[in-house]
């Protein structure tokens, strides 16, 4: 796999209206092999939504703008595609899964053929074709083919989800971005969600970007760890190079901010991040998680932020990577 | 996002309270061009019917035979009506009558709506049964049968016309308010406030009824051009606002009958009713926005 | 230690078009004064059913509720208003739970307000103090809800909840729809305030990390049941009930170099609408037979440690 799957370079994206410039996204980097899966990490608001959108070129503009970046797919700018190619790579090559099933699924429409409808679009439109397809994703994700005919609302939230599993899914796509797939869902049902799209993942070697902020679900699911705040990467690695060596103070601090499960701690206080999220419309200088960071020191409030390499694969944007 | 707020000494809180939330309320009126175009059209209307007197160019009241049925010049800018009349005169004078009618009719209708809507949304049960199938048999009635029916019990008059007015939107607002006290009464700060010891008087009239009211705004000021346009066909009938009295509706029904030969005795008091209900309407709109804080931004 | 809220064979039915909803079932338990009860559950078990009912938001069907002693099911007016001053509830959504139309201090002084125990200048005082003990700045006092974010919310939330120095708060997921790192803000706040303020927490959560750091002892309902009752440290090395293992081994841990065992539960969780009697958790129950069908009682399996299934010693050799 020399060639690059996919590779995000310098993404900016803001969302412009007439009282204010909101800095959603300020140059991200990131790249993505075939067959592994990156877990974006961040708190609400970190712009890892926007990082998503962007990929599928799907944000609403106005009020969002993309400034600059590119991204690239399979070798292919996608910001030079013409939007009718863009309409073949969304669904066929790349598809995405939202966060609340609720809403994801239209409510007149039975789940078969939501699911048929959408392979019908990409396979050339043969009915019949497009009905086995639905019948079987559906039993791909554990639904069993008689509730073809059934509507959204007979669904559970854990069983509508796999139904957008199953949309996703259908056209066997390359790339899979999953915002926040299980957040609305039960623990045991979550537990089976995950389980079957690691399952699916794995069969058909598709890629995956998970957005989540449950550090938890990122241990159980991704090669690669990104972690967002303020809309740029400040960390990343492998899954190992995050979990037992965070470096950047704000991935330590998630980490500390965690009520810990193991049996032997003594765990009578958390350790809370100080102060809150920056506003994306007024985004502190040089750094941006400084006025927030216990070990920040003159030169991490003004000036540019270097990007370190710590080991190979792992980056931290901080003066002080590999120091504290 | 936080907004920073000037730290306020205790005594002033309520004032500067108060202050700050007008100020704020016209900056963000200001800020829906639709909105202000409203509000000054509507302020024109209050001002040319407050001084009406020194505006109009004849006595309202004054008959010419002579000059009847003239078509707008101008000497006569609205024309004349069949007994030669001033029609700019008399739409100017009767802005009074029609919007006092209209206005008053309006809250009339939708005091005593919400009350009602108030009273069985938040209650539900038996006291919303009752309440909700009376106003089915109230609806189930033609609005202009009720309206006959009303009038001809309490009577004919401008006064009158005003509570029979009233008395047909009460229905309409309370189901609208009940709609939206339902939708109010599911959220938690109504439980927070019933757990914290708010009396039920001050939940509906301090929590519920706030947050139901913007939502009923545009509805409510729609009110005023109906109630105009309905006390305009009461009057048609002679059950309405009597003649002379130049109120808007009963002009546009006097003028009925000489539609095809002489429109302009009903295209000016049209116009009038019409750009009346523009103005509150769009006025409306941007009040709705401007007084619910959370659209601040 | 004497039980600040005792609960008796508590049931609270729903009348539904499609039949009569179980929401909480004959649930029996008592917390300790000072101490912190864990309710925990998925989505539909219940558990924000019960804490209402036992502060009285909603009356119970069936059963009893005793705080201090006294029996408080049913009170009414004055007596209801009483209790209320002395227990407390913190809902879960931080925005729906604050009027869009009341400042920072109209929502913090009402409860002071309506108890008619405090003067104007009173009521200004208190309300300083209380936006101080949660950490909102003064500068906020003007401010509306949306003006804020979540966090800061929620603090006027408990603010709020705690303006006439209840005993007894009833939390309602009151982190659950906020960020990791505001998150343990707020955790430690409930913490602190309960170390000062001797305060009973009855913590109703469906995030299992937060209950087991949070909490003295922990419950786990399932379908308006109690299944499992127990010290919260003992409960995380030893449970004994099915639904309870399962619960525990889908909780996804962050820690990557020892994965657990997960067992995968079938199918969903079930209607509450007209259950059938026994074990709620029969249908999804990898061990169920018949005698689960058959109504289940709580049994002491250890010191402290209850368990509500007919077959949990059999499933569990170690406990004979």
């Amino acid at each position: 796999m020399s060639e690059k799957f996919l590779s995000v370079k310098d993404l900016n994206d803001h969302y412009i209206t007439s009282e204010a410039d909101v800095w959603a996204v300020n140059g991200v980097s990131f790249d993505l092999e075939r067959g592994k899966t990156l877990g974006l990490v961040g708190e609400t608001g970190a712009g890892k939504t926007t990082i998503a959108r962007s990929i599928l070129k799907i944000l609403p503009n106005p009020p969002a703008k993309v400034l600059g970046g590119s991204v690239e797919f399979e070798g292919k700018s996608i910001y030079e595609v013409s939007e009718a190619e863009m309409q073949k790579i969304r669904g066929d090559k790349i598809t995405m899964i939202f966060q609340d099933p609720m809403t994801a699924l239209n409510p007149v429409m039975t789940v078969g053929e939501q699911i048929a409808e959408v392979v019908a679009l990409h396979n050339g439109g043969n009915k019949e074709d497009a009905k086995n397809r639905a019948v079987e994703m559906l039993e791909t994700v554990g639904i069993p083919a008689e509730r073809y005919v059934e509507y959204p609302h007979q669904f559970s939230g854990g069983m509508k989800q796999r139904v957008v599993i199953a949309i996703a899914l259908a056209c066997n796509p390359d790339l899979l971005l999953a915002d926040e797939p299980t957040t609305a869902l039960d623990v045991t049902i979550q537990a089976q969600v995950l389980d079957l799209m690691r399952e699916l993942n794995r069969k058909n070697d598709t890629s995956m970007i998970l957005i989540t902020h449950d550090l938890g679900v990122v241990a159980e699911m991704c090669d690669d760890v990104a972690i967002v705040y303020a809309g740029q990467i400040i960390e990343k690695g492998s899954l190992e190079q995050i979990f037992d060596h965070p470096s950047h103070p704000y991935t330590n601090g998630l980490f500390g901010a965690l009520p810990s499960m193991k049996d032997d701690e003594d765990d009578d206080r958390l350790h809370p991040i100080a102060g809150m999220p920056p506003d994306p419309t007024n985004l502190p200088t040089g750094c941006y998680f400084h006025p927030r960071c216990p070990y920040a020191t003159e030169e991490c409030k003004n000036g540019p932020v270097p990007v370190k390499e710590l080991a190979p694969g792992h980056t931290c944007m901080c003066h002080k990577a590999g120091e504290v | 996002m936080t907004e920073e707020k000037k730290n306020v000494v205790a005594g002033n809180e309520n004032v500067a309270k108060k202050e700050n939330q007008l100020f704020a309320f016209f900056k963000r009126l200001r800020q829906r061009p639709a909105a202000v175009v409203g509000l000054v059209i509507f302020a024109i209307l209050i001002l040319s019917a407050i001084f009406a007197n020194v505006i109009a160019p004849y006595n309202y009241t004054e008959t010419n035979v002579r000059e009847a049925y003239q078509a707008p010049s101008w000497k006569h800018i609205c024309g004349t009506d069949q007994v030669g009349r001033d029609i700019f005169s008399r739409l100017l004078v009767g802005a009074r009558y029609s919007l006092t009618l209209g206005i008053l009719a309006m809250l009339l209708g939708n005091l005593a709506g919400m009350l009602v809507g108030s009273l069985a949304g938040y209650f539900g049960g038996v006291v919303d049964e009752v309440l909700m199938r009376i106003l089915d048999v109230i609806q189930s009635i033609p609005g202009m049968v009720l309206n006959l029916a009303v009038a001809c019990v309490i009577g004919v008059g401008f006064w009158k016309t005003i509570i029979v007015m009233g008395i047909g939107g009460v229905a309409g607002a309370a189901r609208m308010m009940r709609a939206n006290i339902l939708k109010i009464r599911e959220m938690e700060y109504i439980e927070a406030a019933s757990v914290t010891n708010c009396s039920n008087a001050k939940i509906i009239v301090k929590h519920l009824i706030p947050n139901a009211f913007s939502a009923s705004l545009v509805q409510m000021t729609m009110g005023v051009g109906g109630s105009i346009m309905a006390a305009s066909g009461l009057a048609y009938l002679g059950l309405g606002v009597q003649p002379p009295t130049p109120e808007w509706g009963a002009m546009l029904s006097d003028g009925r009958q000489y539609l095809t030969k002489f429109p302009w005795m009903c295209i000016f008091p049209g116009m009038a009713i019409m750009i009346t209900v523009l103005a509150i309407n769009l006025f409306g709109d941007g009040m709705r926005d401007a007084l619910d804080p959370r659209l601040k931004k | 230690m004497a039980p600040m809220i005792e609960v008796r064979d508590l049931k609270k039915y729903f009348k539904s078009p499609r039949g009569t909803v179980h929401a909480v079932d004959d649930v029996t338990l008592h917390i300790d004064k000072g101490t912190t009860m864990g309710i925990v559950g998925e989505s539909g078990c219940g558990k924000s059913t019960l804490g209402r009912t036992i502060i009285q938001m909603i009356q119970p069907t069936e059963g009893k509720i005793f705080f201090d002693g006294k029996d408080v099911t049913g009170l009414k007016g004055r007596e209801l208003r009483e209790f209320h001053s002395r227990a407390q509830f913190i809902f879960q959504d931080p925005y729906s739970s604050l009027n869009p139309r009341y400042t920072v201090e109209q929502t913090i002084s009402e409860p002071l307000i309506n108890s008619g125990r405090y003067s104007r200048r009173d009521i200004d005082k208190k309300t300083t103090e209380l936006m101080d003990m949660v950490g909102v700045a003064q500068r906020l006092r003007l401010s509306y809800p949306h003006e804020m974010d979540g966090g800061r919310r929620q603090r006027v939330v408990i603010a709020r909840a705690l303006a006439l120095d209840p005993e007894f708060v009833v939390c309602d997921e009151p982190v659950s729809a906020l960020d990791v790192s505001i998150q343990a803000q707020v955790l430690n706040l409930l913490q602190d305030l309960q170390k000062d303020k001797n305060l009973t927490y009855m913590f109703i959560t469906h995030d299992m990390s937060v209950v087991r750091h949070i909490s003295n002892d922990i419950s786990v309902m399932y379908l308006g049941q109690l299944v499992e009752t127990s010290p919260s440290k003992e409960l995380f090395r030893k449970h004994y009930h099915p639904y309870t293992k399962a619960l525990l081994s889908a909780i996804p841990s962050t820690d990557i170099h020892h994965k657990m065992n997960r067992i995968l539960l079938k199918g969903e969780i079930t209607s509450p609408i007209n259950p059938k009697p026994g074990c709620r958790f029969a249908a999804r129950c990898d061990y169920a037979t018949e005698k689960c069908h058959e109504p289940q009682k709580l049994e002491e399996v250890a010191p402290n440690h209850f368990v509500s299934c007919c077959r949990v010693h059999e499933i569990n050799p170690e406990l004979n």
